[in-house]
């Protein structure tokens, strides 16, 4: 995601510098990539995975998996 | 309480969608969604990491003893209702919000419902955060949940980390009263900035949620190459916020925690 961020910064002839302070700026200050999941979803180009859920079960994740939850 | 939702593996990964599923800038339209593939834990071992190497999840549907889960559930409410969350004549274990009162008193932790995680404002919300926090502390979920030993074995065995696993004592317990604020897109490892990057998260519902219930949502092929972890690791460096530099080995030897 970072990678995809800095291609289009460096494309768009941002220096390094401006690359970074971009993106810090496009975190949240609460440390969240975005409030917006569906305008997320589509900047990415890539799908969000849903279930209902039952007491009892469990999802694994490793630190780079990305996730949000409903309204 | 019900049992709200479909049996398992009765709903097939390719079935439509019906609900009308909202995040907060509106509607999910339907090319924008797909089902989480739910895995058997009695699958085998190789398939199951598999799983969790191609997906960056693993989706384990009744892993842990339903009875279990609604023990930590009951108490979980139990020891919130002081605030008045629940509503009157209601059971615990059924957790149902008393939607006679203004949701603002009531604020979920952990979902940036304010800058910086600081806690929301008013006396009623602080009370309500007050305990919802001091809930990680107490025995039925720091030691009786946390460190259910179904969990920690069937993670000791997926890993290959064995009697090395170890148990992060950061856990968030969290709640989501209808209407109010959801998380935003993550990913762990913003919020783990000083860890190694071998760790796994449980996210454990604590009771049924139906699909447009507030359950968590993942994004599909979230980074599934090692090239864009690596991406990640050297932009971290980069900001160097934190003055650390990232041990690129650990992508290949995994740590024990989970």
């Amino acid at each position: 995601m970072e990678a995809e961020f800095f291609r289009k910064a460096k494309k768009d002839g941002l220096n390094d510098e401006e690359a970074k302070s971009a993106f810090n700026n496009n975190m949240m200050v609460t440390g969240l990539l975005s409030e917006a999941p569906a305008e997320f979803a589509k900047q990415v180009n890539r799908r969000w995975l849903v279930s209902a859920y039952e007491a009892g079960d469990v999802v694994l994740h490793d630190p780079f998996a990305v996730s949000c939850s409903f309204h | 309480m019900p049992h709200a939702n479909p049996s398992p593996f009765t709903v097939s990964i390719d079935s439509p969608i019906s609900e009308h599923l909202y995040v907060t800038d509106g509607l999910l339209p339907p090319h924008q969604i797909e089902r989480l593939r739910p895995s058997d834990p009695s699958l085998p071992i190789s398939e199951l990491r598999q799983r969790l190497e191609s997906d960056n999840y693993l989706f384990l549907k009744g892993l842990l003893p339903r009875a279990d889960v609604l023990k930590a559930r009951e108490a979980y409410f139990n020891f919130l209702s002081p605030s008045g969350v629940l509503k009157p004549g209601t059971k615990a274990v059924e957790g149902i919000f008393d939607s006679s009162k203004d949701i603002t008193g009531f604020p979920g932790i952990g979902a940036g419902s304010t800058g910086g995680n600081s806690k929301p404002g008013g006396e009623q919300a602080e009370a309500f955060v007050d305990l919802a926090l001091k809930a990680h502390t107490e025995g039925w979920y720091a030691e009786d949940f946390c460190k259910h030993p179904v969990l920690k074995d069937f993670v000791a065995k997926l890993s290959g980390w064995g009697d090395d696993t170890l148990l992060f004592r950061r856990s968030l317990l969290r709640n989501n009263i209808p209407g109010a604020h959801a998380i935003g897109v993550h990913y762990d490892q913003i919020f783990l900035r000083y860890g190694e990057v071998s760790n796994l998260t449980a996210w454990c519902p604590l009771g049924d949620i139906k699909i447009n219930g507030g359950g968590l949502i993942y994004l599909k092929n979230s980074m599934s190459r090692l090239s864009e972890r690596g991406a990640v690791l050297t932009w971290w460096n980069q900001v160097n916020l934190w003055v650390r530099k990232w041990k690129l080995n650990s992508l290949e030897k995994p740590r024990r925690t989970v």
